[in-house]
């Protein structure tokens, strides 16, 4: 269902899943380190985001936050969301068709 | 008034634009709602790329004198002999083919802030909005000694290019038991970390093939500006006796004949010298109004990047107060934040909505060896009161230690940004 909506947005150019909500203004400058929509270009250390569960995405965020999962970068750019927050980023991520940029 | 600062700030490199035949009349005439980009770097691509992915009903013509993309990130590596040039260059190509921009590569004359348009040598690019994202300019006033045969004896290397390739392969003369110095500006500057690892990589590579080799730092500032303590005990612990760093000492002469670079205090005689000099908004901004007289940087409301001197003009990355911003810095990860914020804002405006606040984040990777490294970083959101990002409260950080793990992210995280840019 997310894909074929995607396709329908943002053809020709490559798909992501609704550029409009709360979700896609919070995740945009994600994409910095986990590639545009959470695709990481082939062989990175860092991880892919787009179509993973989104209740997984919730809880890594949640526990990066709260310290429980130790980290490098990630502790403190969680600890920057709010719950409402990670939600919005988990699903708009979920939402997205997983893959690698070239 | 425009002449004397453009000879002033610009010397050469404005003569020479001034010397290209400037046609005025229209080109490439829009076929509907159109956002004009300024400057193919890293606020000017991801700008131009997150309007499309947005709203590909507006059209997109990004302007950039450069055919291929040279990134200024990861520029110190190469100097440091751990990669390419060619690693560091990419293909714009995928910015037309993919996202159906518009890419015209031609030298820009003025920004015409009245009309909404690009002068360049090929003609005047008009749209609905600007987004300018045009970089920083140097400026060497102020330093005694400084001429022509300066420039070319000490190379910034601060944006990439043939000076980024001549600066390594300058290190790759230099005899064992050479000298280097290195001198950095006041801040702000564009990548705060970016001097110090300069410094690190440099050092690493004496070390390994240069014995008794050593750099010399003079530093306009009171202390390291970014990371102080991890880059500081990464020289002590890694390179004791190549690195001298002295703070609290701006460059004030040169003479290059000698091949010296003096503080207030010192004379520093080196082989080879990398003088990165003091910045500001680029000269187009200036001379377009887009910075106010006296001023060095160009004020932005940050809730949509539009500029507080006029309607419906974008201004993003290295050119942007941060007095108007908020305490962002200088780097490539922020431009491409700014520049989704203002991408967002662009089309909020041309399809008649109103803007949601923004969210940034920053995220800065140096090296401090060619195995290790640290990162800083935080989230940025938007404060109404006071007009400004603010960092998220606990989201701002730095690495306790460097380590190897940060090293291989930095890596990947240049390869995703330059995709989340071109790709």
């Amino acid at each position: 269902m997310p894909a074929v909506f995607a396709l329908a947005i943002a053809a020709p150019g490559p798909a992501v899943a609704d550029m409009s909500g709360d979700g896609a203004r919070l995740a945009a400058p994600c994409a910095g380190c986990h590639g545009t929509a959470g695709r990481v270009p082939e062989g990175s250390v860092i991880p892919d985001l787009a179509g993973r569960e989104a209740t997984e995405l919730a809880s890594l965020l949640a526990a990066y936050r709260s310290g429980e999962r130790p980290s490098e970068e990630m502790g403190r750019i969680a600890r920057g969301y709010d719950d409402s927050e990670i939600a919005a980023l988990a699903e708009w991520f979920a939402a997205q068709p997983p893959g690698n940029e070239p | 008034m425009s002449f004397t600062r453009r000879s002033i700030l610009a010397g050469g490199a404005a003569a020479l634009v001034s010397a290209l035949p400037v046609r005025a009349e229209r080109i490439l005439p829009a076929t509907g709602p159109r956002v004009v980009v300024l400057g193919g770097g890293w606020g000017g691509l991801t700008a131009a790329k997150y309007i499309r992915l947005l709203d590909p009903g507006i059209e997109v013509v990004l302007i950039e004198r450069r055919t291929a993309f040279h990134s200024c990130p990861i520029s110190n590596w190469v100097i440091g002999h751990l990669r390419t040039v060619d690693e560091i260059t990419h293909s714009y190509a995928a910015l037309s083919e993919r996202h159906g921009i518009r890419i015209l590569h031609t030298e820009v004359e003025a920004v015409d802030v009245d009309a909404k348009a690009i002068v360049t040598a090929d003609g005047v690019v008009a749209g609905d909005r600007l987004i300018l994202s045009p970089g920083v300019a140097f400026d060497y006033t102020g330093i005694d000694g400084w001429n022509e045969a300066a420039a070319k004896r000490f190379p910034a290397a601060w944006s990439p290019g043939p000076e980024t390739a001549l600066l390594r392969a300058r290190l790759a003369e230099l005899p064992s038991g050479g000298r280097v110095a290195l001198t950095i500006p006041p801040s702000p500057y564009r990548c705060p970390p970016g001097p110090y690892e300069r410094i690190s990589l440099v050092a690493a590579y004496l070390k390994l093939h240069k014995p008794g080799a050593t750099i010399t730092v003079l530093d306009a500032n009171q202390k390291i500006v970014s990371k102080g303590k991890i880059f500081q005990a990464a020289w002590d612990e890694l390179y004791p006796g190549i690195v001298d760093y002295r703070p609290d000492s701006p460059l004030v002469q040169v003479d290059a004949s000698a091949g010296t670079v003096s503080s207030d205090f010192d004379d520093v005689a080196a082989d080879v010298v990398n003088v990165i000099p003091s910045q500001r908004a680029s000269r187009l901004l200036h001379d377009a109004g887009l910075v106010p007289d006296g001023a060095t940087w160009a004020p932005v409301d940050p809730y949509g990047f539009t500029s507080t001197l006029t309607s419906d003009i974008h201004i993003v990355g290295d050119a942007t107060d941060q007095t108007t911003v908020g305490k962002v810095p200088k780097s490539g990860f922020i431009a491409n934040s700014m520049g989704k914020v203002a991408a967002r804002a662009a089309v909020a405006a041309l399809t008649g909505n109103g803007a949601p606040p923004p969210s940034l984040i920053n995220t800065c990777y140096s090296l401090v060896s060619p195995e290790e490294g640290a990162s800083v970083g935080a989230v940025y959101g938007y404060d109404p009161e006071t007009g400004l990002l603010q960092v998220r409260p606990g989201s701002s950080g730095v690495s306790s230690q460097r380590s190897a793990t940060v090293a291989l992210q930095a890596w990947d995280w240049a390869r995703a940004i330059w995709q989340d840019m071109l790709g």
